[in-house]
């Protein structure tokens, strides 16, 4: 009997190796834990996958057998759930084997293993930490990871108003939701013209932010400088009044009758404000990309500001000491000492404002409801790929709405993801 | 040598000479780029404060003082004709809930992360990192399905449920990063104290209580303020789940929003008046807790 036979033995039935090795309490555990295993499978995860996949005679493969007696999403949820137990028990059972091994080595090489007991004992640190911390898991679980997952799955079915379940049995689709964005002419026109402006959108949105936050910062903390504190006072502003206020106030603000066309602009030219000339900053669809942009490096920019701001408290005055000995001025000062310190300290959170900015629902959704549609066209013009998902989840469209999510979400996640690789996140002590 | 120090000296003199002049004109050209920013915020913000207190029949202002003033006609309008005091107690209700709940999980959990080592840590760990990349609008479609498929839409209370499950949901999202914050804030605590207070005799319930709680104190802060702002700020999770309700049950951003989009029936200045009203609360506590957000800010960034 070797080690790797009670390894794999123990794999299959949880328990059975410990039974050999007479181990008993640790096998009537294991025996347990299959028994509930076959019990959770034979009662919740068999009966929801049965109905996963059900051809009906008209041949469409739905999800559940009837109408009105099954309910299509909680076939859908329960199943997702079925999988990740699987995952779970699948843990479980590894557990079991790599115990089961090591008390057969142990006892291959001294004789004896340590008990049962012993090993209780060992465990109580484990479970309580555990016990705290479980609270947050199932929130985590039940609201973020299950949702997300369960939404994926969305997009290849035909979830979309009126296919409601449980009136309706939700159809699988396969790939042809994520086809139609490239195989039909109009939808991949768009989709191609979406994508660009996202990309053109999150570059020049954050570019803009951390270039106005980083300068102004810079400029502010300058030692000559008075009345610091004022300006740190009225930069944190936009930041202070929530989003959707001040998006809302300059959706009014950029209007053919706001404060741009009626005081600002008769201020420089002089002229009397009149409605007829006035500029409809939303009417066009060029001139709502840049004022979106703008108003973005608006609402964005006092964030990098108090980032940059801290990181120059941390430069010690030495260097700038050192710098004027060997004849530095303002503007090496600032290239060689200040701008390599404050990149080095800020570059990961850059990384966080291209996400943002990428996954930016809230202003493009709400000033794009200030935009008027070409005509012709099927989006509107300032429609990114986020809040395109959004829009069309609005309107009930949940498939084609959950392809456009995993779509954001998977260029997000590989971006945070490598990000992080690439900063060395999961090896750094200070985190882990 | 003295002589090549000394004439190093008036090479540097002359040189800081130079340097002040050239420094004062940066100086003008800070603070006119200082101020022109100053306007370019103050702006907009003052124009709404002023429109509040402008009572005007014609949609639009030339002017950025008020024409018509009055203190309160619009806000006696605006809670007259709309239910914003009930917008305002949901949005608060909600916000001040989340807070509470995942500053109590995040310090919690955060304690644990640091003073416990124990073996499934380190995949904890990690896998709040992993979660945490889930962008938070992905699992809407599921969510809101969900809520329709467990009858939250078609019960009694179904405002209350749904109110219920927005708590739940932002407690989560608000839980994630914020715990990694907080462990790395214990962390930079040395865990020489608890071992001092733990041959005094303490528990771990007295360390955690009477030790490390008050040294934490400004990273729960911080926690606590952005807990608060969140669903104050939040427009999208509200606009889709709450769409289909009675007026009196959504949150300020849909209902001041709805405002806005209904331009012919309400006017500018309501919305101004209701604005500034809901701007009021996260404005003070920004202001109050300033140093707090600065300093937690930088600490929790740029460790990233």
């Amino acid at each position: 009997m070797s080690q790797q036979f009670i390894f794999w033995l123990s794999m299959v039935i949880p328990g059975s190796g410990h039974l050999l090795l007479h181990r008993m309490r640790e096998a009537l555990f294991g025996l347990s834990i299959l028994a509930l295993e076959i019990l959770v499978f034979i009662q919740f995860t068999l009966p929801n996958f049965r109905l996963l996949a059900v051809e009906q005679p008209n041949g469409k493969i739905t999800i559940g057998a009837e109408r009105f007696i099954d309910d299509s999403f909680l076939i859908m949820v329960g199943s997702t759930v079925g999988a990740m137990m699987f995952l779970v028990f699948f843990a479980l059972h590894y557990a079991f084997a790599r115990d089961a091994k090591d008390v057969k080595r142990q006892i291959d090489e001294t004789g004896s293993a340590i008990t049962f007991t012993e090993k209780v004992r060992g465990l109580s640190h484990e479970i309580v930490p555990n016990l705290i911390t479980a609270p947050k898991f199932i929130l985590l679980f039940v609201f973020a990871l299950l949702p997300a997952i369960v939404s994926i799955v969305v997009a290849f079915t035909n979830y979309k108003r009126p296919v409601l379940p449980p009136a309706f049995l939700i159809e699988w689709r396969g790939f042809s939701n994520f086809e139609r964005l490239f195989t039909n002419e109009r939808t991949a026109a768009a989709f191609q013209e979406t994508l660009s402006w996202t990309l053109t959108w999150t570059f020049c949105a954050s570019a803009l932010t951390i270039v106005l936050g980083t300068i102004l910062a810079v400029v502010a903390n300058n030692k000559g400088i008075r009345g610091q504190k004022f300006f740190r006072t009225v930069y944190i502003l936009p930041w202070a009044v929530p989003a959707f206020l001040t998006i809302l106030v300059f959706q009014l603000f950029f209007s053919k009758i706001g404060g741009m066309n009626t005081m600002v602009i008769p201020f420089f030219t002089g002229s009397e404000y009149d409605v007829s000339t006035a500029i409809g900053f939303f009417l066009d669809a060029d001139l709502a990309k840049v004022t979106i942009i703008l108003i973005q490096a608006w609402l964005g920019f006092p964030y990098v500001f108090i980032l940059v701001t801290g990181v120059l408290q941390t430069i010690p005055d030495d260097l700038y000491e050192a710098s004027a000995i060997d004849g530095g001025n303002a503007w090496s000062n600032f290239f060689d000492i200040t701008l390599p310190l404050i990149l080095i300290s800020v570059a990961p959170v850059f990384i966080t404002q291209f996400t943002f900015n990428f996954n930016n629902v809230t202003i493009v959704y709400m000033l794009g409801e200030a935009t008027v549609q070409t005509v012709g066209s099927i989006y509107k013009p300032l429609d990114t790929i986020s809040s395109l998902g959004f829009r069309l989840m609005m309107d009930a469209k949940y498939n084609e709405a959950a392809v456009y999510t995993l779509i954001t979400s998977t260029i997000v996640g590989a971006v945070v993801l490598y990000s992080w690789l690439k900063a060395g996140a999961f090896k750094n002590e200070e985190v882990m | 040598m003295d002589s090549a120090i000394s004439l190093n000296r008036t090479v540097k003199v002359k040189r800081l000479n130079h340097n002040i002049i050239t420094r004062n004109m940066g100086l003008i050209f800070s603070y006119a780029f200082l101020i022109s920013m100053v306007i370019v915020i103050l702006y907009p913000i003052l124009i709404t404060l002023m429109s509040a207190f402008n009572v005007s029949n014609s949609l639009y202002s030339t002017s950025f003082f008020p024409e018509n003033f009055s203190l309160t006609d619009n806000f006696v309008q605006l809670f007259t004709q709309t239910p914003y005091l009930s917008w305002y107690r949901n949005t608060f209700l909600v916000s001040v809930i989340t807070m509470v709940l995942s500053t109590v999980i995040v310090t919690i959990s955060g304690f644990v992360y640091s003073r416990y080592r124990y073996k499934s840590r380190k995949s904890a760990l990690m896998s709040l990192l992993i979660i945490q990349i889930i962008p938070s609008g992905s699992g809407l479609i599921a969510l809101y399905a969900i809520a329709n498929s467990i009858g939250i839409y078609s019960s009694d209370h179904a405002t209350l449920y749904t109110y219920i499950f927005m708590i739940l949901i932002y407690t989560t999202g608000g839980t994630t990063m914020n715990t990694i914050l907080m462990k790395g804030y214990y962390d930079s605590i040395p865990r020489a104290l608890d071992e001092s207070a733990k041959i005094d005799g303490a528990t771990q319930m007295q360390i955690f209580t009477e030790i490390l709680l008050p040294l934490v104190k400004p990273m729960i802060m911080v926690i606590a303020i952005f807990c608060f702002l969140g669903p104050i700020g939040d427009i999208i999770m509200p606009k889709f789940l709450i769409a289909s309700m009675s007026a009196e049950a959504k949150t300020l951003a849909v209902g001041l929003m709805g405002l806005i989009n209904n331009i012919k029936e309400s006017s500018y200045n309501v919305f101004a008046a209701g604005a500034v009203l809901a701007a009021i609360p996260p404005v003070v506590v920004f202001y109050k807790f300033q140093d707090y957000i600065v300093g937690g800010l930088t600490s929790g960034g740029v460790k990233g």
